[in-house]
């Protein structure tokens, strides 16, 4: 789709940009551009020029946008307004929504820069307003960060942040970030950062400061931190430092910082700082190159005052920062200066060691341009989003996007081309002084603002081109007639650049239930994604064939081989001729529980999954399940999961390969990515009306100590079946299963493991009814808490042989790890007399007797396991005792749910065990 | 069609529904004082009919009892931006459904929502026509109001620049001469200043003086400040500066009604007074 651009930079730097061009590699993947001129119909008659857009998009419902420029509302001018979508961009409306200034600064608003929480729904917003000073016809100028409320309903503005100063000296360009920390302390909590030139005089010279909210969307906010970022100054510093300071952060808590430290007015540095806990640290901001951060370039020639480029001031304002969301340590960096034939030259940098170093060469440079934006989206492909005056005159808004860290520059995608002698191009900051880019889960989103000529000509990149202004593709008119038009000016644009389409988004659903399932959302919609998504064990090479609406026929996996099976979904059919496409699917598997890390189901190569263009579902086929292996030492309780691998729709990186769906490292790796599922549940079949107990282990992956909390998710529709359910563990008085309600096991130290236990009276019910009890691991009590892991147990239950076929094929599984771990002769012989019973079939008196015979060993099995020294390790010798006391009883009613519970509890000591020999997941 | 002006306060709306009892009852509508303060609040005035209540056609502006569609008749008073308005289609958000009937028509008073597909405006006061007969002549006393109170707010503006205003003379410019500017030192926002020399020709107000300061940027935030050029003729309000990137004792033009027309001179003179 994309073409070689005609882009020729000026002077000496052409031939050497010529010469990128033609090496350079072709955008990573991108797919489709979706422009949209934001001025909505009814301004159509506008004839203002609007500048500096930014955009946020609402990570927890990506349809909802918020967006800003420098505009004058004509109806409010002393209300500022910012631009609304409520459909992914494609149409904006603008809204009144804060108090604006009410002198200089005659657009409102100036300076506007707004960021959703990270699932919060919260908008916060710095800007600038003017007000006149009181004591002389000078202007106070107002900096403020405000969060608004219930957005898209009635929004209610809480003031985070006001500081003020009489212009000259006052802060300038706040340029906000936010998030909502996803686990560990300050679970839930929406983190801001604004880096602000705070050049009030009681600043100067130091000005460059990071404004650091840590619990922003508070009912009553405390006001912000001023962390003053630069801890050494350069000899003989100007007044200020540049203009620009910007911030990027990573969820585990790092926030980086990029700033301009002039050392002269003609010379500056560029600066790296880091704050490795949420901008809190004691310095701030102190946690790289000794406390002062890292000059990524000394001295270099400063675009200062007064520099223009094509009439468009630069050279203060022109950095952006960018951090790898699957890598705190990969940083991006890019910033302009004077340092080539141009006003100004853009120049990329990468950073592999947390901003400690950069590299003495740019992996891009860009002359004639300004205004750089980063962002790196879910897959790690980084994209540099900017504006370039090319030899002709014309004005370029260009994304270069790379999924090879810019190994070989990429072909710029050209969003917008005006002619700089355009009328429009009057002023000294038409385009404003930045653009905003960022990631969209795979796809990259932003804001700049350009000529409103709606020539499709003009947008040559660009396969969706929306104009809500009244317009004929040629002209602009104030009338729905077009019978008058009016002059071009400089307008606000949304633009997306999608690097997966609907007929390439292949995913796992998370969940499938009767009549319904996930559509393959991200994140998806429903909290137990855990236990009915479309990856599925088998024992044999024979998928199920599960109906599209019916949840996949798991059964549990065995020691020994196995297959594995999974049911892909994409979002649109191709068009018809389209190629096929194959899909790779990868199978894991982990120890029963949360927080526990996923282990490669093998090492062979997974046959791809080939769908033809009209094709939108397929199941592995019977025959071509993935053939895999459970090693005799691992428990059979065990978690499954897959993603899915395609040329233009990879999974995102991290793999869930030795790693742990949840916080800190995997937060959203299943929850946010559709290629991947997980499946976590067992079925412990058991004698009905019997009381059982089943475990789970429980792992803090977080690197800090924690409690780990875990919600009940289960609805009274499946509790009611049971008379009782309890849950114990260590930490915990026992607990009853109430729906909604959360356990949380308390003081759980980095990577520490809790058996959880669950007690059950196992209820008669129907063949295939659901009772499953759900655990879904979040980040804090209560309704608020949200997902990240989980597990379910579903006991199912049959009559006492059935339940006693049950206990010998689990004592198979439980006494062959003993014998393959420890090398016992006992564990072994036993092993294979139970497995030969099993063979043989047998009868409850039988399967009394073969006990009994059992019996004198059991003890011996037992203390095979090394004993544990934690006070918070279960003990398998209760279990033991109760049994041998139903075997001397001879009752197999009796005798059955003792056996189980034995083995349940022995089969879980032996994990623990290992796991405090090897680790999780070893 | 008049042109809009300033935004001012004013929270009458309760007293304004008084005054639409009152003069729906009145076989004509003399121009009553209560009116102003709801043409203070208005940005949009126009004659319209209901054409759909419960309704909406904003995506973002969800129908509901209080929000209706208009059609707009006649704009009587509204922003340039707007452009022809006649026969359009908004949606209003009713200060009080009640009263409100579908064809039924009135003059609404209205301030703005939002701009989506359509204007989105919030109702602050209606004026149902009483009967086709009336209707011409209720409407021009709108008009005469909306002009009356348009006037006294400009003249209010302006007396509140005299009034912050040390000097006031009229004259020509003389000299334009820039000033040095260091961004380094002063920031992106700083006005790049030029001082103007004013040849006097009569003084207003204040004491003597002949050079006054204004700002020659174009971008957004000092674009709409006067910006003075050789041989310009008018009334200068020259207003004190406290900012440190001007020498003490400075004066600027600031607002845009800090350089009127000569033509202006006897209202100035009458706004001083």
């Amino acid at each position: 789709m994309k073409s070689l651009k005609h882009f020729f930079p000026m002077g000496a730097l052409a031939f050497a940009f010529l010469g990128l061009s033609l090496l350079g590699s072709h955008p990573a993947a991108a797919q489709k551009v979706t422009v949209v001129d934001m001025m909505p119909s009814s301004l159509s008659d506008d004839q203002a020029d609007q500048s500096e857009a930014n955009i946020a998009v609402d990570p927890a419902s990506p349809s909802n946008l918020a967006a800003s420029a420098f505009i004058i509302n004509p109806v409010k001018p002393s209300e500022a307004s910012i631009f609304l979508s409520s459909n992914g961009g494609l149409s904006w409306s603008l809204k009144p929504i804060l108090p604006g200034s009410t002198s200089v600064c005659p657009t409102s608003f100036c300076d506007v820069t707004l960021r959703f929480g990270g699932t919060s729904g919260k908008l916060y917003v710095a800007a600038l307003t003017a007000k006149p000073d009181t004591q002389s016809d000078g202007d106070i100028m107002v900096y403020q960060i405000n969060r608004i409320d219930d957005l898209f309903g009635s929004p209610t503005p809480v003031l985070l942040e006001e500081r003020t100063g009489l212009i000259p000296d006052c802060p300038d360009q706040p340029y906000v970030q936010a998030t909502t920390t996803l686990g560990g302390e300050g679970t839930d909590l929406d983190r801001v950062f604004v880096g602000v030139n705070d050049a009030r005089l009681a600043r100067v010279p130091q000005t460059a400061t990071v404004d650091v909210n840590p619990n922003a969307a508070a009912t009553s906010p405390a006001m912000d931190l001023e962390q003053k970022i630069e801890a050494a100054m350069p000899p003989n510093p100007p007044g200020r430092d540049g203009s620009a300071v910007r911030t990027a952060f990573h969820s585990s808590g790092v926030v980086y910082a990029a700033f301009y430290s002039p050392t002269s007015n003609s010379k500056t540095n560029i600066v790296v700082v880091r704050d490795d806990n949420w901008g809190r640290s004691m310095p701030p901001f102190s946690d790289l190159g000794g406390g002062s951060g890292v000059s990524v370039v000394a001295g270099t020639a400063y675009s200062g005052g007064g520099t223009t480029l094509a009439k468009q001031r630069v050279g203060r304002s022109q950095i952006s920062i960018a951090v790898d969301p699957n890598d705190v340590k990969s940083v991006w960096l890019a910033w302009g200066d004077a340092n080539g034939q141009a006003p100004i030259t853009l120049h990329l940098r990468h950073s592999p060691d947390g901003g400690l170093s950069w590299g003495d060469k740019d992996l891009w440079t860009l002359g004639f341009a300004t205004n750089p934006a980063l962002a790196v989206n879910s897959i790690g492909q980084v994209a540099l989003l900017y504006q370039q005056v090319d030899q002709l005159g014309l004005w370029e808004t260009q994304i270069g996007i790379s999924g090879d860290g810019f190994a070989v520059p990429p072909v710029p995608l050209v969003l917008s081309i005006a002619d700089s002698s355009s009328i429009a191009f009057g002023a000294n900051n038409f385009i404003g002084d930045y653009v905003h880019l960022m990631a969209d889960g795979k796809n990259f989103v932003g804001a700049f603002t350009a000529l409103n000529k709606p020539v499709p000509g003009n947008f040559p990149d660009v396969e969706d081109l929306v104009f809500q202004r009244f317009h004929d593709n040629v002209k602009i008119y104030k009338d729905a007639a077009k019978t008058f038009s009016i002059p071009f000016s400089i307008d606000p644009f949304f633009f997306r650049v999608e690097m997966a389409l609907s007929d390439n988004d292949f995913f796992v659903r998370d969940w499938t239930e009767a009549g319904s399932h996930d559509p393959g959302l991200e994140p998806s919609s429903h909290s137990v994604f855990y236990k009915t998504s479309d990856v599925w064990n088998r024992a044999d090479n024979v998928s199920g064939s599960p109906a599209t609406t019916a949840a996949p026929p798991h059964v549990d996996p065995q020691p020994g081989q196995n297959f594995a099976f999974v049911r892909v979904g994409r979002k649109a059919q191709a068009v018809a001729g389209a190629p096929d496409v194959d899909v790779l699917p990868h199978f894991y598997y982990a120890d029963f529980g949360a927080g526990l890390p996923y282990k490669d189901a093998g090492v062979v190569a997974p046959l791809p999954i080939t769908f033809a263009a009209n094709q939108k579902e397929l199941t592995l086929p019977d025959g071509q399940g993935y053939e895999w292996t459970l090693p005799d030492v691992h428990s059979t309780h065990v978690c499954m999961g897959v993603e899915l691998d395609s040329v233009a729709d990879p999974f995102a990186n991290p793999s869930l390969k030795n790693r742990v769906p949840g916080w800190p490292t995997l937060d959203t790796a299943v929850l946010y990515d559709n290629n991947k599922a997980q499946r976590n549940i067992i079925f412990p079949e058991m004698k009905v009306m019997s009381k059982a107990h089943y475990y789970a282990l429980v792992r803090n992956a977080a690197s800090v100590t924690r409690n780990v909390c875990l919600r009940l998710d289960s609805p009274v529709s499946i509790l009611s079946s049971y008379t009782s359910i309890q849950i114990d563990a260590c930490g915990i008085a026992t607990t009853s299963y109430r729906p909604g309600s959360t356990v949380c096991l308390p003081g759980m130290t980095a990577g520490e493991v809790r058996a959880l236990k669950v007690t059950v009276d196992v209820p008669q019910s129907a063949p295939g009814a659901d009772l499953a009890l759900a655990f879904t691991e979040v980040t804090q009590p209560g309704p608020a808490g949200k997902p990240r892991d989980g597990f379910a147990i579903s006991p199912v239950g049959t009559t006492v042989d059935a339940a006693a076929v049950a206990n010998l094929k689990f004592q198979v599984a439980v006494f062959g790890r003993l014998a393959a771990l420890y090398g016992d002769p006992a564990a072994q012989y036993w092993t294979t007399k139970t497995r030969d019973l099993l063979a043989s079939g047998f009868t409850l008196s039988q399967y009394v007797a073969f006990l009994q015979q059992v019996r004198p060993y059991l003890n011996r099995l037992t203390d095979l396991v090394p004993r544990s020294t934690s006070t918070c390790a279960p003990s398998p010798y209760g279990d033991l005792d109760r049994l041998h006391g139903a075997i001397q009883g001879a009752d197999p009613q009796l005798i059955v749910p003792s056996h189980n519970d034995y083995l349940q509890t022995l089969d879980v000591v032996i994990t623990l065990s290992q796991i405090a020999v090897n680790g999780p997941g070893a | 069609m008049l042109t809009f002006r300033s935004v001012r306060a004013s929270s009458a709306r309760a007293v304004l529904w008084t005054l639409l009892f009152l003069l729906a009852g009145s076989p004509a509508r003399a121009a009553d004082t209560r009116l102003e303060p709801a043409i203070r609040d208005s940005h949009f005035i126009f004659t319209g009919t209901f054409e759909r209540l419960g309704a909406s056609n904003l995506s973002l502006l969800p129908a509901s009892e209080e929000t209706a569609i208009v059609r707009v008749r006649e704009g009587v008073d509204q922003p340039e931006t707007f452009g022809s308005t006649r026969d359009i289609e908004v949606t209003v958000k009713l200060a009080d459904p009640s009263g409100a009937v579908e064809g039924g028509q009135a003059i609404f008073f209205t301030t703005c929502l939002m701009f989506g597909e359509h204007l989105g405006l919030a109702e602050i006061l209606r004026l149902p026509s009483r009967t086709p007969e009336t209707e011409a002549s209720d409407l021009e006393q709108v008009r005469k109001e909306v002009e009356r109170v348009r006037s006294l707010e400009a003249d209010e503006d302006l007396s509140a620049r005299l009034s912050s205003a040390a000097v006031v003379v009229f004259g020509r410019v003389g000299d334009v001469r820039k000033t040095e500017r260091s961004e380094e030192d002063f920031g992106e926002h700083a006005a790049s200043w030029a001082l103007a020399k004013l040849e006097v020709e009569g003084t207003l107000k204040g004491g003597e003086t002949n050079a006054v300061y204004f700002a020659q940027d174009t971008d957004f935030f000092w674009g709409s400040t006067p910006k003075l050029a050789a041989g310009e003729d008018g009334i200068f309000l020259l207003q004190p500066y406290r900012g440190r990137d001007l020498p003490e004792g400075s004066y600027v033009v600031y607002d845009a009604l800090d350089v009127e027309p000569r033509t202006e001179l006897e209202r100035v003179r009458r706004l001083l007074r």
